[in-house]
């Protein structure tokens, strides 16, 4: 075969290639369980890298930390439960399914990041603790101005308060997917425009 | 800068004047020789004005950029790597040999930007070491396809980035060997194939690599450090004895094995300190000095700037490192170096003297 051809041919299977990811992603993105989870500001460095929303799926709530076997990365397993308005929590984390399994939770590849509070005395005290979840997911690209704004809200979230969601779909394969945000009830979703 | 046809004819008339050649094979030999390629003005400008263009159009879909919708953003992504395949198959077609390489070179790098900037689009979660060896993978088939050694060395380059992907490198990867394993060695046969010096030097620099992942990822890394050392030298050995035989590339290979092994015995003597565990000490560092100052002599001997660059730089660092294992204590220092200096001197003259006799 002459060399052109080849050329083409590999060309082709490369652009094919990037096409099947694409379809692949929003066919498992589409098809997959939606769920919303609570976000909070990152670092304020994070605003000067660009058009996108630093994600941070954390929330802080009442002690105590959900427990998990597994290390925070993202390798591992969580058991995600609804709570009020549809909202999921961490009920549990591990690093193999079995073990994160929970009746009437959803499990997704991911980890749990928390630390109980103690006291002097080494004991365990009531205070809210911050619990945060690495699901592989850490911006949302959209325009600048749109990006800069939902940063404000934020940081303006007094604490206890969630102004700002992360739209999520958990597909069959366990992947959580970014769809989009809800930010003071406005949905802004990932669409082709 | 004078061409090489230029300094033969220089030498030629050298050695007509002292009877070497006859002075009617002058033309002939010189007409072997093809003329030292020239840029003309037009086709500098040309070239500049491309450049220019290609900046421009950039900058302005940059400017842009927030107000493009995702699917033209991809649909252009998609015809500036089509657009690179297609010049470089005309090239190819046309026998241009460099412009296919450039244009396959292009087309290796726009792909994988593509990957990372199709994931910013779409907002598609995955592993950036996948998205490495995904290009990686796309420019070795690119270069294959085309011959091109720019892709090729692209290739090179994304492999081992994914290899060492990360801060976490090797608890995310849970690889059991580098890429770099198969795509090195691989490079070699490509560089010596398609007698690509540039290649070479890029395959030979991917082995030391992929042999270092060992000695990060799994641990007794003293003693592995110790053995790639051997074995680099035993390698660099044999590429000597290519290299005098003029095999192609073979001294490329010498200069990158002597490198490693180097490097590898200067590892070996820290490894298992960095663990906290037995620490090889002065006995290390004198035989480092020793095997740095054998190199700068092999080097000079051979003639080969590589060979020469490598013992130096790893003399200065054994110094350095048998100044820091003796701290602020001259006198041993002193000591040390005398008998090193010494040992040096003696090594020398029984050369000569050796030498001499032959």
């Amino acid at each position: 075969m002459k060399p052109a051809w080849r050329i083409l041919i590999v060309g082709a299977i490369c652009v094919a290639g990037l096409i099947a990811m694409v379809v692949r992603e929003s066919a498992a993105r589409a098809s997959g369980t939606e769920i919303l989870l609570a976000m909070e500001a990152v670092d304020p460095r994070a605003l000067l890298q660009g058009h996108y929303v630093s994600i941070a799926l954390r929330e802080t709530r009442e002690a105590p930390c959900p427990p998990t076997t597994a290390g925070p990365g993202a390798e591992g397993w969580v058991a995600l439960q609804a709570g009020e308005g549809g909202v999921y929590h961490a009920v549990q984390g591990a690093g193999i399914p079995e073990e994160a399994e929970t009746p009437g939770a959803l499990l997704v590849r991911g980890g749990i990041d928390c630390l109980d509070n103690y006291d002097a005395n080494g004991a365990p005290t009531n205070e809210p603790v911050v619990v945060g979840l690495d699901l592989g997911i850490n911006a949302f690209y959209i325009a600048q101005d749109e990006a800069l704004r939902i940063e404000r809200i934020l940081f303006e979230q007094n604490v206890g308060e969630t102004r700002a969601y992360a739209i999520i779909s958990v597909g069959r394969d366990h992947r959580a997917r970014l769809k989009g945000l809800l930010v003071d009830g406005e949905r802004l979703e990932l669409n082709w425009n | 800068m004078a061409s090489y046809k230029e300094k033969v004819a220089r030498d030629l008339e050298r050695w007509i004047a002292s009877g070497l050649v006859a002075p009617d094979k002058r033309d002939a030999i010189l007409a072997t020789l093809p003329d030292a390629r020239r840029l003309d003005a037009a086709t500098a400008l040309a070239w500049i004005g491309g450049a220019l263009l290609g900046i421009a159009i950039i900058a302005f879909i940059a400017a842009n950029w927030d107000g493009v919708p995702r699917i033209a953003r991809f649909a252009l992504l998609i015809a500036f790597f089509a657009s690179a395949c297609g010049a470089a198959a005309w090239a190819a077609h046309k026998r241009r040999t460099l412009l296919a390489d450039i244009a396959l070179t292009v087309a290796a790098l726009i792909f994988a930007a593509a990957i990372g900037l199709t994931g910013q689009i779409f907002d598609i979660v995955g592993s950036p070491q996948a998205a490495l060896y995904a290009a990686g993978v796309a420019g070795m088939a690119l270069a294959l396809a085309g011959r091109s050694v720019g892709a090729a060395i692209a290739t090179m380059i994304f492999v081992g980035f994914g290899d060492f992907q990360g801060a976490e490198w090797f608890d995310r990867a849970q690889l059991a060997a580098p890429w770099l394993v198969v795509f090195a060695p691989l490079g070699v046969v490509l560089a010596l194939r398609w007698s690509s010096a540039p290649l070479a030097h890029a395959s030979a620099i991917g082995m030391l690599f992929a042999l270092f992942w060992f000695i990060a990822r799994f641990e007794n890394e003293s003693a592995l450090a110790l053995f790639f050392s051997v074995l680099l030298a035993g390698a660099a050995y044999a590429a000597r004895w290519l290299s005098a035989q003029h095999r192609p590339h073979a001294s490329v290979f010498y200069g990158w094995a002597t490198w490693g092994a180097l490097m590898f015995f200067a590892i070996a003597g820290y490894a298992d300190s960095w663990r906290g565990d037995f620490n090889w000490g002065l006995p290390h560092r004198v035989a480092w000095l020793a095997a740095s100052g054998a190199t700068i002599a092999l080097g000079r001997f051979d003639r080969h700037a590589l060979v020469t660059a490598v013992g130096v730089l790893s003399f200065m660092g054994a110094i350095a490192a048998l100044l820091t294992d003796l701290g602020l204590d001259l006198m041993s220092a002193a000591a040390v170096f005398f008998v090193c200096a010494l040992a040096a001197l003696v090594g020398g003259l029984m050369l000569r003297r050796k030498g001499k006799a032959s």
